[in-house]
């Protein structure tokens, strides 16, 4: 139809806005009899830390009214079998890829970021200072302006690919901290990440997670995230994506209209698998049909 | 081993009461019921998009005749009650088919223990194993609360020697249905799913008798595609960082026994 959906983030250029968010879309390969990752703009794969992680114990997530709780916490098998085992898949599925990374100090930031450095496979890093699943580390990295930035610095002096640093919105002013990692030279910043949520069974008045408190995603946090993306928006100079419960075309656009130039697709991966790429089509006809350009709805909200 | 699903809009042809909380719900659904394994699963959206519930809901397949399949479920929330009010003709989609199932094993008797709900992927394994083996022995011990709950057992009929058990002796025998395996005996691959503190005696006297027993687990899900890692179940054993835990939705739902429990 040749529209132009082509967005930039730093010094990578998107084939589209729509990207999945991490944690909810696997390694790609999980999602491959439903979408090819090579039609999306990015995929955000599964956090890597340094060390393997075992996660957290069972039960791990549980419904709400328009959305869910989860403390997975941040199960993965670390750098090592994810360059061993994940990076030749990711090579085959043509997609862009974005790495996200975790760490339990500044330097576990640095190493990531070094370790993925020489990977022509992977496109970008998203830095996550914000997941609530996590006993140390990863809140007060998204919670302190003057750690977000030297977490943000660590990788930037360690890497040459596209940086991307993904907020908490457990936060008292969230503009503060997107300040803050934007002039510690982050390309791009995505929010946002989950609200920390709780849920209790009242017949044993135990809370329905072992971890006790868990992330709430899905439609439930959309106007918190639209909020945010609002307002972070209008704090910083650099590119801004947007993340949070997005469902259906009309989510993207609120976003993009909102200020975000590009999304992120999270919990809705797990009702449609299909929905990613669903939704760069149905991008592309909104725009056809309606005669405008991406540029045209990025942050043109009306106040 | 490719593991192939698919999104399917299926059609209800029947959902049918088979007991005062539980329902068999025959869906056309060609794709996937071409695909499905005794032991895998499907998650069924109970309602639109976007819609409460947010989630697909985990069932595993009760049977597959021809283009249809059958699931068979208890009524226990929002969203299985969504599915009980459906109508012949109504819709809904269904991804699957999930998950690695059971594995026929090569013996001379197959002893399936199912518990309530539990029975639902028995009868789909016991017509499978009929038709690989024709010649072996199949026995399936159904255990229930009462003689009300006593779900489907004459499906299993003609072929499969039937056992049953009662908490409250209204039909069968009175106690539990791990009881009923003191009289099996010789080459024996157990299946069974069920209540995990039944699931557990099955295992141990299984392994007392070294026969194969392989366990259907359940657990909330997100996802079901190994995506979302909420169905998490630790291994038995010792294991470090990100193997400590299996994933029901993938590496299950059906496990051998030694694997969770040691």
């Amino acid at each position: 139809m040749g529209i132009d959906l082509s967005v930039q983030i730093g010094s990578l250029q998107l084939k589209n806005p729509i990207m999945t968010a991490s944690g909810t879309f696997g390694y790609g390969e999980e999602f491959s009899p439903f979408v090819d990752c090579a039609d999306l703009g990015a995929i955000v794969v599964k956090g890597i830390s340094v060390t393997p992680r075992p996660g957290n114990p069972p039960p791990r997530i549980v419904e709400t009214e328009a959305g869910m709780l989860n403390a997975i916490g941040l199960q993965n098998g670390g750098i090592e079998r994810f360059i061993d085992s994940k990076i030749p898949m990711l090579r085959e599925l043509d997609a862009t890829v974005i790495v996200n990374i975790l760490g339990d100090s500044v330097e576990d930031y640095a190493e990531l970021a070094r370790r993925l450095e020489p990977l022509p496979e992977v496109a970008g890093i998203e830095v996550n200072i914000s997941c609530p699943n996590v006993k140390k580390g990863g809140v007060a990295f998204g919670t302190v302006p003057e750690m977000a930035a030297r977490v943000t610095r660590a990788v930037k002096d360690h890497s040459s690919k596209t940086v991307i640093v993904k907020l908490s919105p457990n936060v008292t002013d969230i503009t503060v901290i997107a300040r803050a990692v934007a002039e510690a030279g982050a390309d791009a910043v995505s929010l946002i990440n989950t609200l920390i949520g709780m849920a209790i069974d009242v017949d044993s008045r135990r809370p329905k997670l072992a971890n006790v408190i868990g992330g709430l995603s899905g439609p439930a946090i959309k106007p918190v995230a639209l909020r945010m993306v609002y307002q972070v928006a209008q704090a910083v100079n650099i590119p801004v994506i947007g993340i949070g419960g997005i469902t259906s075309l009309n989510d993207v656009l609120e976003f993009l209209i909102a200020g975000a130039c590009a999304v992120q697709i999270g919990t809705a991966n797990f009702i449609n698998p299909a929905v990613s790429s669903e939704l760069v089509l149905g991008l592309e006809q909104y725009l056809t049909t309606h005669q405008c350009s991406l540029a045209d709805l990025i942050g043109s909200v009306r106040v | 081993m490719v593991v192939v699903q698919c999104v399917e809009q299926g059609v209800v042809q029947r959902n049918s009461q088979v007991n005062q909380d539980s329902l068999a719900m025959v869906i056309l659904s060609p794709r996937i019921a071409a695909m499905a394994r005794p032991g895998q699963f499907v998650m069924v959206a109970c309602s639109k998009t976007g819609q409460s519930p947010l989630l697909r809901r985990p069932l595993s397949i009760h049977a597959v005749d021809g283009d249809c399949l059958t699931l068979l479920y208890r009524v226990v929330g929002q969203g299985t009650e969504l599915l009980a009010n459906m109508n012949v003709n109504n819709s809904l989609s269904i991804l699957g088919p999930l998950g690695m199932g059971f594995a026929i094993a090569e013996r001379k008797h197959h002893c399936l223990v199912g518990g309530g709900i539990g029975i639902a992927p028995l009868l789909f394994l016991a017509r499978a194993i009929r038709r690989a083996q024709p010649d072996s022995q199949i026995t399936l011990l159904a255990g229930a609360r009462s003689d009300l709950e006593l779900l489907v057992i004459e499906k299993f009929q003609p072929g499969v020697e039937v056992l049953i058990a009662t908490d409250d002796g209204s039909e069968g025998h009175h106690g539990f249905v791990t009881e009923l395996l003191a009289e099996i005996t010789g080459d024996v691959e157990v299946y069974t799913c069920g209540p995990t503190p039944m699931m557990k005696g099955v295992a141990a006297i299984a392994r007392k008798h070294s026969w194969g027993c392989q366990v259907s687990l359940e657990s909330h899900m997100a996802c079901g595609m190994g995506a979302c890692l909420g169905c998490a179940v630790e291994r038995s054993g010792v294991h470090e960082g990100a193997d400590k835990y299996v994933h029901v939705c993938k590496d299950g739902p059906v496990f051998k026994a030694g694997e969770i429990w040691a």
